[in-house]
Formats: structure tokens, sequence, C-alpha cells
């Protein structure tokens, strides 16, 4: 279990009472990482010093402990390493300071060194370093001070600095300033409470968003990030419905006779596509938003199901019973022409792709009968399973490509898990007391921290 | 061979009178029938004799259960079905909610697909005994509500059901 560690300040009890630091939140995913521990890039993530403001009333203020959530940013992509600190007794404050050779018999690759200096009125500034172990006499790979920072904005910018030392050190955009959100279900006397929440990447600030005495599933964040669609069972009929996150409202966006269900958001956010059995077997529609028109995308009699946008916004790829079995198809929007796509095993689902359209990732069904996450490449067809349990669902991946979240059945409970898409490193998010299901990961946000 | 004939013709008879049951007389001293308003007949609606204990029995069993990747009816399915569709025509006033389940396996979209064809088999074929279309609605729920959260055969065979609920046509 890897214990999430926070710098406790002298005066106990003010530490208490600010912000945050806590697991405190009723719905709050916990992390536990369940394989593949030592994988990565090796790198050592050193406490922030902080400097003594003129106002001692500032040094009893407790701030987000800014390496801790870096260190575990960067450790639970799996991705890197964070080195355990504990018996190092160097305090190098800057680059200049650093003995290279300790460092390399640790075994670190890089260090990220870090400053928050009180500027006395509340406001502080936070210096980082990222130093590359192995290139004597060189730059920091990054050098950055954050001016007039406050301590509401610590956790996020923890995370902008997460992202930027990812981005340095692989090449890839970072996803620890993005946002999940997911559905808890939880027994309140004689009820099942379900309740959407959105929580950032790493779980923290979780919030409730739709809470409900009736189903809730298969919710899907807008590409701009600021609203999510959803499917509904209110008055015992389902409905596709959007939530605008900043302000809560509700709109019901289609509630036909028979199914209403798995939104997918286009691209651009304009249009929607759906499933809707109005018309005899259920069946792709694409809406779009503003005009209300609706189009109609697959027919027939067999089950279509789960649409998803092709990152190109020309072609959808869903799930289709018309062969016998469940399997993947995608079909082309400007002439509908449709192709199949999985043909390895009976049962493919849930289709999504990587940013780049070159893997497919899916619920796929093991010869043994286990349901599994499963990614396939399209160019030679051929399939990896990454996941190993009996019962998984519901897979999203991160907006770089290198994560999945999804769902997994445990003997008294449903969890989320997360897994490298090359199956690597894994975790285990349970919801203390709950029953969690159905992540969905959020775009990239935009971040304005320069 | 003969008692094959007599057996054939038995049955042509029977689905006959079960076909023409509402207008044809029945048992007399039946309590259904006096206070049924349109159905007379109640052996003639079912093309059997059920007692009206047996039948207030079979109204208050309001689930069928399905096989694994399977929406198909039972003939026992299709006797409880046929008192629910009785009742349903003789209280204009109440419309029939067909909810489908399915057990926890697999995607969840695709068993809300899978569930609404198990509560469609229900009320196609309560409309196939003269039900009007608008006195019955479906939902599927999928694998969303289970009746047993347990993970394994047990559970899984009670959530594969279709639940019938009255509502007010209001």
């Amino acid at each position: 279990m890897l214990k999430i560690k926070f710098k406790i300040k002298k005066i106990l009890l003010l530490a208490l009472l600010t912000l945050t630091c806590f697991h405190t939140s009723a719905k709050q995913l916990y992390i536990e990482i369940t394989g593949g521990q030592n994988v990565g890039i090796p790198i050592a993530v050193m406490p922030f010093t902080m400097t003594s403001s003129a106002n001692p009333i500032d040094d009893m203020i407790e701030v987000e402990d800014l390496a801790a959530i870096i260190s575990n940013d960067l450790h639970n992509s799996g991705h890197f390493h964070s080195l355990n600190l504990q018996h190092v007794d160097q305090k190098p404050k800057d680059s200049n300071e650093v003995n290279r050779g300790y460092w390399k018999n640790l075994g670190a690759a890089n260090l990220v060194l870090g400053k928050i200096i009180s500027k006395g009125d509340g406001a502080y500034d936070v210096n980082f370093q990222l130093i590359d172990i192995y290139k004597d006499n060189q730059q920091p790979l990054i050098n950055i001070r954050f001016k007039d920072k406050y301590p509401e904005q610590f956790r996020a910018l923890a995370h902008y600095m997460s992202d930027m030392i990812f981005k340095k050190i692989t090449g890839i955009r970072g996803f620890f300033s993005t946002r999940i959100a997911y559905i808890t279900m939880d027994r309140y006397k004689d009820e099942t409470i379900h309740t959407l929440t959105v929580a950032d990447a790493d779980g923290f600030n979780d919030k409730p968003v739709v809470s409900t005495t009736y189903p809730l599933m298969s919710p899907r964040w807008s590409p701009d990030g600021k609203k999510i669609a959803f499917v509904s069972f209110r008055g015992h009929r389902s409905s596709v419905n959007v939530v605008t996150l900043i302000n809560g409202e509700i709109e019901q966006i289609s509630r036909f006779p028979g199914i209403n269900g798995a939104p997918a958001w286009s691209p651009d956010g304009n249009k929607l596509a759906l499933v809707l059995s109005k018309d005899g077997s259920p069946n792709i529609y694409v809406l779009d938003l503003a005009s209300k028109q609706l189009r109609q995308l697959t027919s027939g009699m067999s089950i279509n199901t789960e649409p998803y946008w092709h990152p190109q916004g020309n072609s959808i790829l869903f799930t289709s019973n018309r062969g016998g079995k469940p399997q993947i198809y995608q079909v082309a929007l400007h002439n509908g022409e449709v192709q199949r796509l999985t043909f390895t095993g009976d049962y493919n689902a849930t289709p999504s792709l990587t940013p780049d359209g070159k893997k497919l990732i899916m619920l796929h069904q093991s010869e043994k009968g286990a349901y599994n996450i499963a990614v396939q490449d399209l160019s030679t067809g051929k399939v990896k399973s990454i996941t190993n349990a009996r019962l998984d669902e519901s897979p999203t991946l991160a907006p770089n490509g290198m994560m999945i979240l999804y769902g997994m059945r445990e003997t008294s409970q449903t969890v989320l898990g997360a897994v490298t898409l090359d199956g690597r490193f894994r975790m285990r998010l349970p919801v203390q007391d709950s029953n969690v299901k159905e992540p969905s990961w959020s775009p990239f946000l935009l971040e304005d921290w320069q | 061979m003969l008692v094959n004939k007599f057996a054939t013709l038995a049955v042509v008879v029977g689905v006959t009178m079960g076909l023409v049951g509402c207008g044809a007389k029945g048992g007399a001293n039946d309590p259904m029938e006096d206070s049924s308003a349109g159905i007379k007949s109640v052996s003639g609606f079912y093309g059997e004799h059920i007692s009206s204990e047996e039948e207030l029995g079979l109204l208050n069993k309001k689930i069928v259960y399905f096989a694994f990747d399977s929406s198909e009816l039972t003939n026992s399915d299709m006797r409880l079905l046929k008192v629910h569709a009785k009742y349903l025509l003789d209280h204009g006033k109440l419309k029939l909610r067909v909810a489908g389940h399915t057990d926890e396996r697999g995607s969840r979209e695709y068993n809300i697909a899978l569930g609404e064809r198990r509560a469609k088999a229900v009320a196609r074929y309560i409309e196939s005994l003269g039900v009007a279309t608008d006195k019955l609605v479906v939902v599927s729920y999928g694998k969303e509500q289970p009746m047993d959260t347990a993970s394994n055969e047990q559970a899984w065979a009670q959530n594969r059901r279709a639940v019938l609920e009255y509502e007010d046509v209001n």
C-alpha cells in the first residue's frame, strides 16, 4: 500500500484546521499500487524548502506538501519511480549545490528541488528546478519561478509542475492536471444513492455533481471539460442528460420511448452520438446539439451501442452483435459504410482509441470466460489483454493515451483499477465503504499558470 | 394413432375456444367473472381452467426469469403472463411497466440492450393476447439494479429477469 506522506508542521492543531490535507470526503478514491512498483525512471523529489517570512503567522499556515504531490503524481503514472528519501542526508538548495556522485549512487536519474518563498501578505513565490543527474555542468532542465501564488492554488500548481517534469523527460504531455468523473452507489437505509462525482486525476478534491435515488450511467466529459453527459433512470425511464459543472444545471437531451443511452461527444463538442431504440432495435444516432436534429447512423434489427468518435471526427466506432456476438465495428460518417474491427474472441465491446488512432482499447472476453481490458494494435490486429481479474469493464483512457482507468468487480464491492497500456503498472482505487463504477477521464483542461 | 388424432382435435378445440374466449360464457359461479368488465369467460381466455385462487397467486408473481444470453419465454412464463394480460384488459386504467434486467457480466450499455430484449419479449407476448400497445411501457436497467449483488451463478440467475409493475395511466 502506497501511503501518501505529508510533512506535519510544528503546530499540529493549526495543521488540522487547514484545507484539504486529509481524506475527509465520503466519495474519495484511494490509490493502491498492485503491480509494477519499480518500473519507472528513478527520480528524487526533494521536500521543498520554505523560507520564513517576517510575519510569524505566515509560518503557522500549513500549505500543501508540493514535493509529496509531485512525487506521487510521477510515481503513480507508472513511468517514474519516486525514490524513498527517508535516509537522504543531502540538502542541496540549488542545482549548483548538487553532489551528483551521491545521487548517482542512490540510483536517481533526475532530481527535483523546490523553494517556497513567503511574500508576507499570504502570497508565495514557488521556485523549482529539474536536474538531470547525468548531465554534469549543465543548466537544469527546468528552472522556473511562479509568482504570487496562494495556498488554495498549491495543489493545482504541484500538478502543473508534475506535467512540466513529465513532458520534459518523456516528451509526452502529462495528465496530472486532468480530472475524472465516476459513479458511486451507497446503501442508505432502504435505498441506494447514486452519485456522479468529479475529482482530480489523483482522487483528491472530489465533489458530488448529481446525486439521485435512481441509477445513473455512462458519464462522458465534453471536449471543453465544462459539461458531462450521462444516462439517468428518473421516473423509471432512461434519458440522456447533460450537466454543466460550473452551476450544476441539468439539461435533458433525449427521453424517447425505449433506450436512451451511451452518449458520446463529437471531438468539436457540437454533436452527441447516442443509442435509441425508439424505432425498433438499439441503433446509433447523432444529435446536433444546436439544431436538435437527429440523424440515424446504423439500422437493422441487431444491437448497436457504445458509440465512440474517432479523434479525427469522421467515423464512429461502436459495439454490435450483427454478426451474432458483440464485436466492434466502425461506421464512416460521410457514407454510412460499416467495417468490422475485431476478430479475436467472441465478445469485444466498449471501444475507444488512443489519440493517434493506432490502438483500440476494449472490453474483451478471454477464452477462459473472464472479462478483461485489452488493447488491439489496429495495424497488426494483435490483441493483448492487460488486466486479468474476472469481471472488468468500462475502460476510459487518459487524454495522453498513457493510462487506462476501468471498473473491477471484487468479492464484496466494485472498485476502479488503473493500468498502463503495456499492462505493467497497475493500481487499485476503491472508495471507502462504497461501490464505485464507470470512470470517465476528462480531456486536457485549460491551464493558466504563466 | 387414434389417440393422437384425438389429442390434436382437443388442442384445436382448446385453442379455438381460447381465441373466441372473449365472448363465450364460462363457469357461472366464478367470482372474478362477476367483477370483470370485458372478459366473461376466464377459462375461455386462458384456454384452460385456472381457479381464482391460482389466478390471484399468479397476479402476485411479477418476475419472469431467463437463461443466460436468452430472452425466451417458457410455457409457464406464458401462463403467468396470460393472467397479467387479462388483468390489464379488465382494468383499463392501468398500464404495465416491464423492466428488463441482466446479470453483471460484460459491458453496461450492451447489457441495457440485452435487458430490453427480455422486457420486449414479455411486452410483445402480452400484446399478442389483445392488450393495447399504449398500455405497456418497456424499460431496461441492464445490470444496474441487481436483485442479488453476489458474484456467482446463483445470483446471476436471480438477476436475469423481467419485472412487471403496474402504473396508473396518468
